[in-house]
């Protein structure tokens, strides 16, 4: 569904440019949910941006299932980031002044559906939630984690493909956090999206199915987390 | 060792029967860590022994008499001398420590493959024990237990993902 094959990242002009990712290529597929991890500075977030049509690489391929999007126009692509993709943020980035639901339906604006859909549909995203009680509170009404889940209904409210998600526990207490991993993670499992999480949290990352681990703008490992049981032990006395 | 302190500290709420200190090291330890009766026997004729508790029966109508412990002075003193003793640091804690020490003596490749499937085990080790503290009461001994792991984990999951880059530059 999504493939990139040697995308090179620079930023900066000559001979001060900063190589932020070096040759990755990488297939990400649907019903799976994927942690980046690395330092800050590792290429993380850039990568999730290109990912996400955002930014575009310096160099190399990305094959949106399997059309090539380095040939696209702007306007094309900013289409393109509308349709596939839900992007969920650590600050969640509500607008203070709308209400949750006006929230969810803002990403309607720049679709083509048809005005008459727009709150049911935003309805459905709160609804998936578990959230639809709240469609008429304001941000600053809300706890860290329902703030993130408005936040991820919103990303949903177009039905996008692909999931993108970044430090999206970063505010929030581990208990919440562990909540809305297994929200993003059952978007994949059941729904069969792309979700793709960027984090510093082990805890979130060994949630995921697989782990991308990155250092100076490459992949240093690419792992799968399996879910065989783990023998805890104790002491024999 | 540890399961005669966790005894005291039971006792030390209330009188017990031998099968209640049983559970109730048991619920302590969230279900982690089983004990067989003969464990428990033998620490309780120990403490005695020890002066630490003593015991009296209770005549019961149908069954055999029920043996009851309580904590003696010299139990409660102990007690409070185990938990405020500063405790020790076992730089050598788990078998990975001791493969560590052969690095040097193996071949890189080795050792960068004993490190990937440790940062494996810890990724599971995460997974699992996130999954079971969410199963746990808030603020309950087995929670926080769950919890101290987690962090510990965490810290080591950041200490193998280091380990791995160098050895990779260094192979």
């Amino acid at each position: 569904m999504i493939e990139l094959v040697n995308i090179t990242k620079i930023y900066g002009q000559k001979p001060h440019t900063v190589k932020a990712l070096e040759r990755i290529t990488l297939q990400l597929k649907p019903n799976e949910m994927t942690a980046i991890m690395g330092p800050s500075g590792s290429g993380k977030t850039t990568l999730l941006n290109i990912i996400g049509c955002l930014d575009s690489p310096t160099s190399g391929e990305y094959f949106l299932d399997g059309k090539n999007t380095s040939r696209l126009d702007l306007k094309a692509k900013a289409q393109l980031r509308n349709e596939v993709f839900g992007f969920v943020f650590q600050a969640f980035n509500l607008l203070a002044d709308k209400t949750v639901l006006e929230n969810v339906m803002l990403p309607f604006r720049y679709s083509r559906r048809p005005r008459r859909e727009w709150k049911q549909r935003a309805m459905t995203a709160l609804s998936q939630m578990g959230i639809a009680d709240l469609a008429q509170r304001y941000p600053d009404q809300l706890s860290g984690g329902q703030q993130q889940r408005v936040a991820i209904a919103r990303a949903l409210a177009n039905d996008p493909k692909v999931i993108l998600a970044d430090e999206p526990t970063g505010n929030l207490d581990s208990t919440t956090s562990k909540e809305i991993i297994d929200v993003l993670k059952a978007l994949a499992e059941k729904q069969g999206k792309v979700v793709v999480v960027v984090t510093h949290d082990g805890m979130v990352a060994s949630q995921a199915h697989r782990l991308l681990q990155m250092m100076d703008g490459r992949i240093i490992d690419d792992s799968q987390i399996d879910s065989d049981s783990v023998v805890f032990s104790h002491p024999s006395v | 060792m540890a399961v005669k302190h966790l005894f005291l500290a039971l006792l030390s709420q209330k009188e017990l029967h031998g099968y209640e200190l049983k559970n109730g090291f048991e619920n302590l330890a969230g279900g982690r860590w089983p004990l067989n009766f003969g464990q428990v026997y033998q620490t309780l004729s120990r403490l005695e022994r020890d002066g630490l508790i003593e015991s009296y029966e209770v005549a019961q109508t149908d069954k055999p008499d029920k043996k009851v412990y309580r904590l003696t002075k010299a139990g409660r003193e102990h007690l409070s001398a185990w938990l405020k003793a500063e405790d020790n640091w076992n730089l050598f804690f788990d078998e990975l420590a001791l493969k560590m020490l052969a690095f040097e003596l193996i071949d890189p490749k080795e050792a960068l493959e004993i490190l990937r499937s440790y940062r494996s085990l810890i990724l599971r080790v995460i997974k699992s024990l996130t999954q079971m503290r969410a199963q746990k009461p808030e603020n309950t001994t087995p929670a926080l237990l769950l919890e101290r792991n987690i962090y510990r984990a965490e810290a080591d999951l950041k200490w193998v993902t280091n380990m791995i880059e160098r050895w990779q530059k260094h192979d």
